[in-house]
Parts: C-alpha cells; structure tokens; sequence
C-alpha cells in the first residue's frame, strides 16, 4: 500500500513514527490506511488544506491516480474552489447547512445559477484572469444558532426579493442535471 | 541606477537561527532562515513575497522591523521622523539603530499579522488596542485619542461604537479590520502584511482585500506583502519576489513574472496553482520529493535536486542572485537559456 501512494523506501517507512514524516508523506500514508479496504466511496475531507501549493498538486494528482485504480468514487470536501475546478466531474455548493445549487462541474462554474454561488466565483482572484477589483459577498456568514428566516441567504445576497424573507426555496431542477435553491427560480 | 523614491533598500539580510545541542548548549549547526536576500521597495508599491512554507517570508518581514534581529545585512529606510530640520527624509540604517532611533522608526514601519485571533489582545477593548500604539508614542491627548480612534474605525469600515467591545465580539474578518486599524494609527508609510488573509473565508478574504487596496490609495501606503498564495499576489502586487529555502529564487513586476518567468521553481509553483476553472488546461510540473532539510542544505543551488532542469554544474555550484535586465532579478545558472512555462491571463 505505501508503494501505491508514492512513499519513497516503503520497506524502511513502514516502521516508522509519524513525526519522521513530512506533512505530505502523512498525508500520503492516510491515503494508505483509506484505500488498503479497498472501498467503492472515499470521503475526503480537505485533504489538502495543510499542504503547500506544490505538495498538493502531488497528492491531487496520485488521489486522482488511485481513484482510477481502484475505481473508487470519491466525496471531496473543500473550501478551494481552484481544487475543486480540477478535481471534481459534479459540484455541491452548500451554505449554512443547506446545498444551494448543484450541478456538473462545468455548469456551476459557468452558469451558476444561485446568487451565493456567483458571489463565491466573483470574490476570488485567479490567476488566470485579469486584474480586476473583487466584487465581495457583503457582511457574514450569521450565527449557525440563529439562522434567518426564509432563505438563509436572504440578508447577504445582492438579489433578494421581498418574498425571499419569509420563504425557504425548495431545491428545484432548473435545467437538466443542474438544481438550485432560490427564490428566483421559483414559479408564481 | 534605480534610487529612484526607494523607501526600502535591503542589502544583503541574513537571518541565522543556531541549532543547540547537549549540557553546554553547543550550536551544533545553523538554520539559514534568511540567506543573504536583496531587494528594494519604491514608495506606494506593492512588493508581493511568497513562497512556500519555511522557507523565510515571515523571517525576512520581521527582521526588517527588527522584531527579529537580523544576523547581518543592511537595511536602508527612508525616515521621515529622523530627517534633520530643513529636510523631507534621510536614510538610516535599521539594522545599526540604536534603540531610540528605533522607536521613531516604528512610527513609520507597522505590521498586520496573520492570526486576527492571537494577534490582538482578548482583555483589551478595542478602543484601547487601536490607541495603544499613540499611547506608547505619547502622540496625542487624551481628548484626541477617542477622535483618532474613531477615524481609524470609520476608515477600515467598523462602527465608532465598535471602540468599547472585546475582540472576541467580532469575525475574523472585523478582528482584521481591527488589526488594520492599529497598524495605521501612527500614520507609518510601510506596512509589512504578513499573511493578512489566509486565515479568513474567500467572501471576507475578499472584503479586506479591497480594504487594504483602498487605505493605499488614500494613506499612499508602501506595503510589503506576505503570502503564500499566490493568486492573491498576482492581485495585489505590483512586483513579486519568489522566495526559496531562505533566498530569492526570482524577483520582478508581476506581469514579467507570470508572463515570463525565468526561475524554474517559479515555473513549478505558477503551475501548481489551483485555478478556478474548470477548463484551464496547464501542464502541470509536479515536482518531487519535499523542501531539503534546512539543517543540512544539499550543496550547489538548493533547488536542484527537485528541479527538472538540473545540469552537473547546479549539484555543486550555488548559482548567483543577478539582474537580466529591466530590474529582473534571477537565482539561476541557466536563467537566459530556458524556455518557461508562463501563465496567461484569458
């Protein structure tokens, strides 16, 4: 198993504590551990957080190599959208213990649909687009014990109606494969 | 050459940290946290600093303000409370200051730290953490302190009655803000921002972006900016410096760098990047193995043996930190020979 994620000297590794390794060979070594089961789902979460840029680009790539391998599907759970954009075929985008829109990869980031989503694409610089001024999501995420009423979005999104303050939207297919929840897409 | 309104001149910083060992505290070697680094800082620029971890970002932003005493170099600034009567500025050295130079010179050198939750102290209101710095400065009295607070409040977007609060009453975002407000107080004209928004969410990420964008434009701020992210250092930077196991691999304006990068660590770290899009197709430079061991540095240029490029003279040869024109500072052997790998904007 060592061999398969990429420790180099898996003879000698094997033996070892984990503070001998390096924050990616941990990371690789629990990889390991979740594979060794051979199991259909892997739930990550975050996997590549703690990691720097060039480590993480090593272990996305071998998490992508084991997923074909083993023909496992895999939940990724993160809050990097750049990951995300490369990892991922389909995209659940949650807010405050609800999904507010989910769809293919290529749809969600570009033809989102829910206001928060949008607001989420718009706060991030890439690097591969031009300089231009971030356009933020206003004020904060609320107090989880003391969610809005009506859509939880409701007081930070740039397009809310009046009905959104009192109305929960019911998540609603709005175009083939692709649901969202928002009062925009509700029908009168 | 380029003395043009340099505010930041730095020659030459190291930054030793000596490893101890046994009964008699023996240094039994060196960890070259900073490594004999060059560069300047022009009035009203953003010089972006990033790198991965370790490998010296926060050592070189702390050794400039001296909250780290640097192991040698010089570091030029360009006072404006040292000037002699009759004289805008004058140049004094940082690392030779004596202490109550030092103290002049903090007025016009703050730091935004990257932790908004233990960089600000929990038994403090914020009224009094914003007002410390003019206390310790004995800048102002009591009757204009509360005004000047309340200026900084408004200026970084909190409420005036915010000043009466504990830090623990605010998001991570507003304890920045607050962080922000503290470093402004004494008017400085550098500002090192080390990691002032990776601790935060990408909406509020956003939001303090644009703060510190907007206090530059109104303060006419010089900022030295620390992070490892690189998107958000393309965003704000005017001219990057890459950093690598203590040095400078690559320092140039940002457009140069992304455009034509002549490092190829930069090229790897550019490559490495997670992009926001789905459709963004770049080879992808993986490179192998970790960050060498900084007790015990491989000879030649640090970076070889993780580079792809690698020839027989890097293993044992340190390449020289050189200008390849047009202020395009490269640590690389075969800098004018390869042809990089550039990120595009679309």
């Amino acid at each position: 198993m060592l061999r398969a994620v990429g420790i180099p000297l898996p003879e000698q590794r094997v033996n070892e504590y984990p503070h001998l390794l390096s924050g990616g060979m941990r990371q690789r070594a629990m990889i390991a551990m979740a594979m060794s089961c051979n199991p259909a789902l892997l739930i990550a979460d975050e996997p590549t957080t703690a990691l720097d840029v060039t480590i993480q680009a090593q272990v996305l790539e071998l998490m992508n190599a084991l997923r074909a391998e083993f023909h496992a599907s895999i939940q990724f759970i993160t809050h990097d959208l750049g990951v995300i954009a490369g990892m991922a075929d389909d995209v659940v985008v949650m807010y405050l213990g609800r999904i507010a829109e989910a769809s293919t990869v290529q749809e969600v980031f570009h033809n989102a649909k829910h206001p928060y989503t949008r607001g989420l694409m718009n706060s991030i610089p890439s690097l591969a687009a031009e300089k231009r001024r971030l356009d933020p999501i206003k004020g904060v995420v609320p107090d989880p014990s003391d969610v809005p009423a009506g859509c939880s979005f409701e007081p930070r999104c740039p397009q809310a109606m009046e009905i959104c303050k009192t109305k929960m939207p019911e998540l609603k297919e709005v175009a083939p494969n692709h649901t969202t929840a928002c009062c925009l897409y509700e029908e009168q | 050459m380029h003395s043009d309104n340099i505010l930041l001149d730095v020659k030459g910083l190291k930054k030793y940290f000596l490893v101890r060992k046994g009964v008699f505290r023996r240094t039994v070697a060196h960890v070259k946290a900073v490594d004999d680094i060059d560069m300047f800082i022009r009035e009203g620029e953003t010089l972006g600093l990033v790198g991965e971890s370790g490998c010296g970002k926060t050592t070189t932003g702390r050794s400039i303000l001296r909250l780290i005493e640097p192991s040698g170099g010089d570091i030029m600034f360009r006072s404006k409370t040292m000037a002699p009567a009759g004289e805008d500025h004058t140049e004094v050295n940082v690392v030779k200051a004596p202490r109550k130079t030092m103290k002049m010179l903090r007025r016009e050198m703050q730091i935004i730290f990257q932790d908004p939750y233990s960089s600000l102290n929990p038994r403090m209101t914020v009224g009094a953490i914003v007002s410390e710095p003019l206390l310790v400065h004995s800048l102002s009295r009591r009757s204009e302190r509360e005004e000047r607070v309340k200026s900084l409040l408004a200026a970084v977007g909190l409420k005036p009655d915010h000043m009466k609060r504990y830090p623990h009453e605010f998001s991570g975002g507003q304890r920045q803000r607050i962080g922000v407000a503290r470093a402004l107080a004494l008017d400085p004209q550098l500002i090192v921002c080390d990691e002032p928004v990776s601790a935060l969410d990408v909406s509020i990420q956003a939001q303090v972006i644009n703060l510190l964008e907007d206090l530059q434009g109104e303060f006419g701020l010089t900022y030295l900016f620390i992070a490892h992210d690189l998107s958000v250092v393309k965003h704000m930077a005017d001219r990057v410096a890459v950093m690598y196991f203590g040095k400078i691999v690559e320092l140039s304006t940002t457009e140069e760098l992304f455009s034509a990068p002549k490092h190829p660590y930069t090229e790897a770290l550019m490559s490495a990047v997670p992009v926001p899009d789905p459709n963004w197709d770049v080879e992808r430079i993986l490179l192998e193995g970790d960050v060498a061991s900084p007790v015990a540095p491989p000879p030649g240029c640090y970076f070889h043996p993780r580079c792809q490029y690698a020839k027989d003279i890097c293993k044992t040869e340190a390449p020289e930190y050189r200008d390849l024109g047009d202020l395009h500072f490269v640590t690389c052997h075969f800098a004018d020979s390869l042809n990089l790998q550039p990120i595009l904007s679309k």
